[in-house]
């Protein structure tokens, strides 16, 4: 790419004033706190490059998520579906009161929460141990290793996940092939049973997202100081200790981020359980709250209550997130 | 480097904006059509024949997943836009004309021309007037009809009941290499689509709703055919464990299946595939005497709502073009679609092609699809149940009452009002509210202290 | 740097060590061999018993076929000027973005921080309905400003915390010393920090490249064209309801693949370097 030159300089310069400058410290300002000492002209420049700095990502993100948001909120409180397409009115809050009655939409509630919670645990197990294991020192190779295993991100979505699909297929599925022919288990019908087309959704996505935690791990472990682990060395401490004790907690506060987003991307992702479900198979038992948001929509026409529905995932993201913010800063304190 | 490029975006970005609107004074009209295989090449190619012919007019074809057309259609139309024509199967046409998208075509085309199509080719509804309503879309073809395809190499004679069938598909499923596993299948076919299972319902004297649109599928009839496709599976072993479309058109293209259920979009790809195959109607229930009958629709053409005074002169023209005499009957010839024009529809059936001529035998054996919107939720309805049977997870009698109770509440989902409950909207409301408070005077502190928290240097 | 004793025990922990990792490399590259078998297959056949990755009759019509039959060579020019158009958008507001929020403590800071993060909350389904009405309205459907605009705006938050959270890693005496040999505070930004950060810009430029890219949901409301097509949609065309271009499908999503694969390939480095969504304390 063209920032390729720069890129390299940039990176040792940052090196080398990171070791002279010690403890890098975040969200200082020589600028802000400064100003009201200073002149009002200055002030005023100071507003004007701020807004320069800011104005134009604010007004594209707005433009593109605001007014569908108000949009989407109004859609809530109507009852535009099929019949009224076109002369919806509103109607108050019987959509989300129809939300909560659906008979299904706790089921998939946790359905989404099992989702979530199981694709993320593994994201960042698989991610950290593998970060882990390509920071040692004696493991040669390093570069194509890492491309090797970078490679599911690589990937567009919508081919990995029709791929996978393949791969599940009962007779001819690579999965069932190697259960049958190497492990000799019986082949498992994979996209036809509830549980099961339900857990091949889940390993699809738990490939697809390991990448991605296990970049930001690995970045997160260059940045421990190596000497740490040598002390460790010197009392003796065994590979399990030293990660509980040195790993864990100085790659907490890198991980935790991409965690929050990791959290609210996979609640939300609806191309792999509707690509490897092929929407929803069997019997609708493979949805996740968006999934089923898409299918009120677009197959059944419910859009006030598929805006009613996707409200309530945007409620349940939103206070999901402050609390582990909150959290977050709790324990960043505590050090 | 930053600068450059910035550059390079803003000069691309203004080629962007400006190159594409190159200068042309034609009428262009979109087409949206769901034709694949052998039927985009010809359909690409007639367009091609008239947008030679036409100097002052060009015409786009766009080709988008049934499905997907549908919905993308409803809502650019809603929105004042879309594409002028639409290409699709029938049972799109309850869905659009509720929402008003489409135009009448009486309007388009008037009477007259109206009156050299068959009336199987012209497809009417409303909501008041059932299949006497204004008509809506304008076929040129009939059928997307299943058909028994067999390999001729392997089963040189159709069987003509189910009895025969049986017989004849254990004797050509066979395990050459001793493993246990079928190796050559006597019959496959897409066993988890619901519309492939219609045959088997109306064989066994059952239909999927009456003449109000209500859905009857919790009955005797179900759960027969339901049982008679399961005992091919499991009692026989003649077809797959598994099969949905594309295993199905593997086997089947491969040689490893003898025959395979299918319509008239895949045959020609067998032959591609070198298969010396043929058709047969789908055959006779023994228990019944009722044919296998599979649904019968038309498919074909419906002009949006949206098209102006202007342009309407034009899309009529390109819509009697398209649905004329002359492409239909190369269509006949290339596709092996049944025509909509009477003329010639005689003439195809007697030109002596076989596949044609089994095509229009079966479809004569076949039940019109019924242009009620709630045929959709009959499918999407129908579709879990009916593949939770197939796994064996609940038996026929439960799998049949599922569909309908499933059927019956997408049904309510989708066409009833939601009618603002008073009482219920406030007791709703005053949860929200005391959640948003809550949320507020309760987070929100934490929250600020967080913010000013970060705010200090470290 | 100590050199342990090579140990039995060592040694079982290094064996141990590539046989997990080639176990998981093993498994990140093996569905991508698959679409390559499709791809080499004769005919449209999505599925056989075969393990092979060479399949029997392995041809290359289909690679043939995409670039002499089909439109592919038009959708892949068009999205690369839409994806580089992002590209270059991307970073130029993410870096500044970024920098605002990571160094001045403005009223309504971490409001914006939230903000960001909360766009990313909404299922992406439902915005399709307005937006649609929007451009309709604008008169950009069918145009690449149109996605262009939402793509940018998709990729924006990850890409503006990421850049936050690696500028809080320079240290702002850096900023400080220049600003007292006489830089405006935007000279600071450009001449100190901004080369320092380039990392972290190019795995925000690397990011915006893969969100246009890859993008499939959008483009295809947007877009009605098939000459305007980007890739997914046009990979899309052989992929009908019924029958499956398969062999072309897969040869298409190969060649989707590579350029994506050779950036990673390229910028791996800089992807662990300049991948910091939080403060990194170190």
């Amino acid at each position: 790419m063209l920032e390729a030159k720069p890129t390299t300089a940039g990176l040792e310069a940052r090196e080398r004033t990171k070791e002279q400058a010690g403890q890098g410290a975040p969200v200082a300002s020589p600028d802000g706190r400064a100003a009201p000492r200073r002149g009002r002209g200055e002030a005023w420049r100071h507003r004007l490059f701020l807004f320069a700095l800011l104005g134009p990502t604010v007004a594209v993100v707005l433009a593109v998520v605001a007014y569908p948001f108000v949009y989407n909120v109004v859609l809530s409180l109507s009852n535009m579906n099929l019949y009224h397409i076109r002369d919806w009115e509103l109607i108050g809050f019987a959509q989300y009161a129809a939300v909560f009655q659906e008979p299904a939409f706790w089921a998939v509630f946790l359905k989404t929460l099992i989702w979530t919670l199981v694709n993320v645990v593994f994201h960042v197990g698989i991610g950290v141990f593998l970060a882990v294991l390509l920071n040692e020192k004696f493991v040669r190779g390093k570069p194509a290793w890492r491309v090797l295993l970078i490679l599911p991100w690589a990937l567009p979505q919508y081919i990995t996940a029709l791929t996978w699909r393949g791969m599940f297929n009962f007779e001819y599925g690579a999965v069932n092939l190697f259960l049958t022919k190497f492990l000799h288990a019986g082949p498992v019908a994979w996209l036809t049973s509830p549980t099961e087309a339900f857990i091949a959704a889940i390993l699809t996505n738990v490939w697809l997202g390991f990448p991605f935690m296990m970049v930001v791990a690995l970045g997160g472990l260059q940045s421990i100081p190596q000497e740490l682990y040598e002390a460790a060395d010197v009392d003796g401490a065994g590979a399990w200790r030293k990660f509980r004790t040195i790993t864990v907690p100085l790659l907490r506060p890198v991980m935790i981020p991409a965690i929050t987003l990791g959290v609210v991307w996979t609640f939300n992702n609806i191309n792999v359980v509707w690509l490897v479900s092929n929407g929803g198979e069997p019997n609708d038992q493979t949805h996740i709250l968006v999934s089923y948001v898409y299918e009120a929509a677009f197959q059944m026409y419910r859009f006030g209550w598929a805006a009613a529905l996707s409200m309530v995932i945007f409620g349940v993201l939103f206070i999901f997130t402050q609390v582990l913010l909150k959290k977050t800063n709790a324990t960043e304190a505590a050090y | 480097m930053r600068r450059l490029l910035l550059g390079l975006a803003c000069a691309i970005l203004a080629s962007l904006v400006t190159g594409c609107g190159a200068e042309d004074d034609r009428v262009h009209l979109t087409i949206w059509h769901q034709k694949t295989g052998a039927e985009r090449v010809f359909f690409d190619e007639v367009i091609a024949r008239y947008n030679a012919q036409r100097e002052d007019v060009v015409v786009e074809p766009l080709y988008r997943e049934t499905e997907e057309l549908r919905n993308l259609f409803v809502i650019a139309a809603v929105g004042g836009q879309g594409p002028d024509l639409i290409f699709g199967p029938a049972d799109n046409v309850g869905v659009l004309a509720l929402t008003e998208t489409l135009m009448p075509l009486d309007e388009v085309l008037g009477d007259e021309a109206l009156a050299q199509f068959s009336d199987d080719g012209i497809v009417r509804w409303s909501e008041a007037a059932g299949a006497e309503g204004p008509p809506w879309l304008v076929a040129d073809q009939v059928g997307n009809h299943l058909v028994y395809v067999y390999n001729r190499e392997l089963l040189p004679e159709p069987p003509e009941t189910t009895d025969a069938l049986v017989d004849a598909l254990q004797r050509l499923t066979v395990d050459t290499n001793g493993d246990g596993r079928a190796d050559q299948y006597g019959l496959t076919w897409n066993y988890r689509e619901p519309f492939f299972f219609i045959p088997f319902l109306t064989g066994f004297g059952g239909w999927v709703m009456d003449d109000e649109g209500n859905p009857t599928l919790d009955t005797e009839a179900t759960v027969e055919a339901i049982r008679f496709v399961l005992d091919l599976r499991d009692r026989y072993g003649v077809i797959p464990a598994e099969s949905d479309y594309d295993v199905a058109e593997t086997l089947f293209k491969e040689g490893r299946a003898a025959s395979i259920i299918n319509g008239p979009w895949a045959w020609s790809g067998y032959g591609d595939s070198g298969i010396d195959y043929a058709i047969a109607p789908l055959p006779v229930v023994t228990e019944t005497g009722l044919p296998a009958a599979p649904m019968v629709a038309p498919k074909g053409y419906s002009v949006n709502v949206n098209v102006d005074e202007e342009k309407l002169p034009y899309v009529r023209d390109l819509l009697l073009y398209l649905t004329g005499p002359e492409v239909q009957r190369e269509m006949a010839e290339t596709l092996k679609t049944i025509p909509t024009i009477p003329s010639v529809r005689e003439a195809v059936a007697a030109s002596g092609d076989p596949v044609l001529e089994a095509s229009i035998e079966a479809l004569e054996a076949g039940r019109m699809m019924p242009v009620e919107p709630q045929l959709r939720q009959i499918w999407d309805g129908t579709r879990g149940p009916y593949q939770l049977v197939m796994n064996g997870a609940v038996t026929p009698e439960e799998g049949a009452a599922l569909m309908q109770a499933e059927v019956e509440k997408r049904i309510a989902d989708t066409f009833l009002e939601s009618e603002g409950d008073a009482g219920r909207s406030f007791l709703v409301a005053g949860l929200l509210l005391v959640a948003a408070l809550s949320f507020w005077f309760g987070l929100r502190p934490l929250w600020r202290r967080r913010q000013h928290r970060a705010l200090q240097p470290a | 740097m100590a050199q342990q004793p090579v140990t039995a025990k060592r040694l079982m922990a290094m064996a141990g060590t590539y046989a997990v990792l080639a176990l998981f490399a093993f498994i990140a590259v093996y569905p991508i061999t698959q679409i390559v078998t499709i791809s080499l297959r004769p005919g449209d056949q999505l599925l056989s018993t075969s393990l092979a990755l060479i399949p029997e009759g392995a041809t290359l019509d289909n690679f043939r076929e995409l670039f002499t039959e089909t439109a592919f060579l038009r959708w892949l020019f068009n999205s690369v000027v839409v994806s580089l158009v992002v590209t270059a958008t991307g970073v130029a507001l993410a870096s500044t973005a970024g920098y605002a929020l990571s160094r001045f403590p403005f009223r309504g800071r971490g409001a914006m921080l939230s903000g960001l993060l909360v766009t990313q909350m909404f299922p992406a389904t439902m915005l399709l309905l307005p937006l649609y009405v929007v451009l309709i309205a604008l008169e950009l459907l069918n145009s690449y400003l149109g996605i262009i605009v939402i793509y940018t705006a998709t990729a924006l938050p990850f890409c503006v915390w990421q850049m936050k959270g690696y500028y809080d890693t320079i240290p702002v005496a850096l900023e400080e010393a220049a600003r007292i040999d006489g830089c405006s505070p935007w000279q600071a930004f450009t001449k100190v920090v901004f080369p320092l950060a380039a990392p972290a810009l190019v795995i925000t430029a690397l990011f915006s490249f893969m969100t246009a890219w890859n993008e499939y949901v959008v483009a295809n409301v947007v877009l009605q064209d098939t000459a305007m097509f980007t890739l997914p949609l046009g990979l899309k065309m052989f992929q009908g309801s019924m029958t499956t271009q398969w062999g072309l499908y897969a040869a298409g999503a190969l060649v989707v693949s590579v350029p994506v694969i050779l950036l990673f390939l390229l910028l791996s480095r800089y992807l662990i370097s300049g991948l910091t969504l939080g403060a990194v304390k170190g």
